[in-house]
């Protein structure tokens, strides 16, 4: 009797297509998606994609070309000192101010400022009087703080590289005057290894590491890590340090999205519930057509989407503070956008869909697999370059990337115009997809 | 100029694959009239009226509604319809006066005449006292009324009615039956599809018999049954278990079906002796005898040798 039981209702599970797509193909496709997402994180651990780096070397001494030529070896970087001007093709070096404000605009992630006077500020202080060693300025975009620790690593392991001679013919005249060796003993010592120097252009050894490659982010960086810099570096948090709230900023935008897809792919399905309970035919009976009834339909869903958005804002506002109103038009106008593509992503599903079950499924594993690609579960920067690009295919990218511009980059609404092209002319695209779809589907 | 009937089919047709669920229908609906379409389940007749709401295209022929083309003039079409489809098409969360609102709304009625159409139908379908109550707490009687209501709210000119009264009880039948001869009254046009021969016979001026997506005949009552003459209907129910073949030896002319047997006869009373014989000779006993005056049963029985109420899906 039991296995009689167990045998309908086996054959009940596997004769709902819904059933199977809930139960085994939403799994393994999300299984697939994190296995990707998590692997390549794990890959670029020690395989990682070069880190943008721009230099402002405001000293421009020899010794801070030196320093920046160390930056250029380090296979774990790509170190950019100039750009574009923005009326010619002339390369301009980058300053302080511009490159701030690529950091802010999230055109990369750190930038070093070498500081004016450190050549001449630390002869002769590194061990004695490190305080009035000019400090290097690391910007970098708490969005991002792995590559923040990382380049913050490499950095120190180019100070030593770099300081070397400095750091070992200061040490030699502390020895020697703990040691009350004397003055000419100091100064043989000093002679010969500034020979040294001159002949291998470092510490014996310590060139071996320049490179960086493979080890720049592992074992060197450890020993970046071990030891305290020579110079100070003042780590400049050049987007969170004026957010009350920088996670819920961040936060915010990735949640948000993905519920909105949920949201609206269920009211999207209301088509569906419409068509069950027999008030879609009597509809497109009537004086509506059924282009009027998918646009009444995306009208009501996206206005509620629309209205959750705002409303999960308006929270992080009150509670989480965040900052919700420095450019409201731009956040309404991003908003408007995300529940317009996101509902037209609905129509489409709904219209390809069924029944009401089968939307159940599809948009399940339509939006986890969207949100895990797209950056809702794991921030996009932490995956590899190439899953980034993937992601781009996902509604969630471009809705957070809008978002983390109005919100964590504190852009306007010019600057976030790409995403909302990109989503308003999605939006179009499913919108007819899905009119053909229902029109073929419901006018036979 | 005369005016074109208010429905007007030529040869409809449609085919669901290999299935062919209407096939070459002709039928002319003027204006005022009540006209059945009486069939079986899945005789067609939901077929016929999805095209004629232009939900459906038809495989070939034509169907005009007051001369308007279903394929080319929808809009036009639409706007002269009320539609009463055969399963509720409500919204349960929406109270009644909402649903009919929403509707209303659809084709046009707005403010004041919106208000007075809704009192004017729900007085009319005796659901005034219940108007804000929510539908998904009516009774199934009550949701029908409802549905028809939401139906004939804009004063359509021509309304296709889909089995208004499938599973409803005596009441709420009692009052659809008083909206539709109240509509007769008001001139409107009603196309009515049903299985039941007793509304068929009731409500409509004229009626198509409808089976197998042919029309088999059309006509006013009178004019069907005089199709079978002065015939009757002899109804012979028996007990026992018939060996195979016997009743259809016994019986060559009638219809068997289970334990009755139907034979159509002009003098019932005459023939009957020798039926009741034939009945003992084949070893059965004599349950019941019933003669029936000829009806539109009897009707479609005469024309298709298949009784009206003969199992089978819509489509």
């Amino acid at each position: 009797m039991i296995a009689h039981l167990i045998a309908r209702d086996l054959k009940i599970a596997f004769k709902d297509r819904g059933n199977l797509i809930l139960g085994f193909a939403v799994p393994v496709v999300l299984f697939s998606v994190f296995v990707l997402i998590f692997g390549g994180m794990a890959r670029s651990s020690g395989d990682m994609d070069p880190i943008r780096l721009i230099v402002v070397d405001e000293d421009g001494s020899d010794r801070s070309r030196r320093m920046v030529s160390h930056l250029r070896d380090m296979d774990a970087l790509r170190v950019r000192i100039d750009h574009s001007a923005e009326d010619s093709e002339a390369k301009v070096p980058y300053t302080r101010d511009t490159a701030r404000k690529a950091v802010v605009e999230g055109e990369v992630s750190t930038a070093l400022v070498i500081p004016k006077g450190l050549s001449t500020g630390i002869s002769g202080h590194l061990f004695v009087e490190p305080d009035s060693v000019p400090a290097l300025s690391l910007f970098f975009d708490a969005a991002e703080p792995l590559e923040a620790q990382v380049v913050r690593g490499l950095l120190q392991q180019v100070l030593f590289m770099s300081m070397s001679d400095l750091w070992a013919l200061e040490g030699i005249d502390i020895m020697a005057a703990e040691l009350d060796l004397g003055a000419g003993t100091s100064e043989q010592m000093s002679t010969w290894m500034q020979e040294v120097f001159d002949e291998f252009g470092g510490l014996p050894g310590a060139g071996g590491t320049s490179a960086g490659g493979d080890s720049a982010t592992s074992d060197s960086t450890a020993t970046g890590y071990a030891l305290e810099s020579p110079i100070p570096i003042d780590m400049v948090d050049v987007l969170g340090e004026t957010k009350k709230n920088p996670i819920a900023a961040m936060t915010a935008a990735q949640v948000v999205v993905m519920f909105l897809l949920f949201s609206v792919m269920f009211s999207a399905g209301s088509i569906l519930r419409e068509q069950e309970g027999g008030t879609l035919r009597r509809l497109l009976v009537s004086p509506m057509t059924a282009r009027q009834f998918l646009l009444g339909k995306m009208g009501s869903t996206a206005a509620f989407g629309f209205l959750q958005i705002l409303i999960m804002f308006v929270y992080g506002w009150l509670v989480f503070k965040v900052d919700l109103f420095r450019d409201f038009p731009a956040v309404l106008l991003l908003t408007a956008v995300c529940a317009f593509s996101a509902t037209a992503l609905g129509m489409v599903i709904a219209s390809l869909c069924r029944t009401y079950r089968q939307i159940d499924s599809i948009a399940t594993l339509v939006v986890l697999s969207m949100s895990a690609v797209g950056g809702s579960m794991v921030p996009r920067f932490l995956m590899p370059d190439w899953m980034q690009k993937i992601g781009l295919v996902s509604f969630n990218a471009w809705a957070i990337d809008g978002y983390y511009k109005i919100f964590w980059r504190e852009m306007g609404t010019l600057q976030i115009l790409p995403q909302v092209g990109v989503l308003a002319a999605a939006g179009a695209i499913f919108f007819l997809i899905s009119s053909h779809l229902f029109q073929k589907r419901f006018y036979t | 100029m005369t005016q074109p009937p208010m429905l007007h089919s030529t040869g409809l047709t449609k085919d669901y694959g290999s299935l062919r669920a209407l096939s070459d229908v002709d039928l002319e609906i003027f204006e005022g009239e009540i006209f059945g379409l009486l069939g079986p389940n899945g005789a067609g007749k939901t077929t016929f009226i999805n095209i004629a709401t232009t939900y459906l295209k038809p495989t070939s022929g034509t169907l005009a509604i007051a001369g308007l083309d279903v394929l080319e003039e929808t809009a036009g079409i639409k706007d002269l319809l009320g539609v009463v489809p055969q399963e509720i098409s409500l919204y349960d969360s929406l109270s009644a006066e909402e649903n009919l609102a929403f509707f209303g709304g659809l084709y046009g009625l707005r403010g004041s005449t919106l208000k007075t159409r809704i009192s004017d139908v729900l007085n009319l379908l005796g659901l005034e006292e219940r108007r804000k109550d929510k539908v998904e707490n009516y009774s199934g009687g009550m949701r029908r009324r409802i549905n028809m209501g939401a139906g004939i709210l804009h004063k359509p000119r021509l309304i296709l009615m889909d089995e208004p009264t499938v599973g409803v009880d005596p009441q709420s039948r009692h009052h659809i039956f008083q909206v539709i001869e109240d509509l007769r009254g008001g001139g409107a046009t009603i196309l009515y599809t049903t299985h039941y021969m007793e509304e068929a016979e009731r409500l409509c001026d004229r009626i198509a018999i409808i089976d197998h997506g042919r029309v088999v005949v059309c006509g006013t009552h009178r004019e069907l049954v005089d199709l079978i003459g002065e015939q009757s209907l002899l109804e012979i129910g028996f007990r026992g278990q018939p060996e195979p073949g016997v009743l259809e030896k016994a019986f060559p002319d009638a219809d068997l079906g289970g334990d009755r047997i139907l034979i159509r006869t002009k003098d019932a009373a005459g023939a009957l002796p020798s039926h009741v014989r034939s009945l003992a000779d084949a070893g059965l006993e004599l349950a019941s005898i019933n003669v029936r005056e000829p009806d539109l049963e009897t009707v479609f029985l005469h024309l298709t040798g298949r009784q009206l109420r003969d199992g089978g899906e819509e489509s």
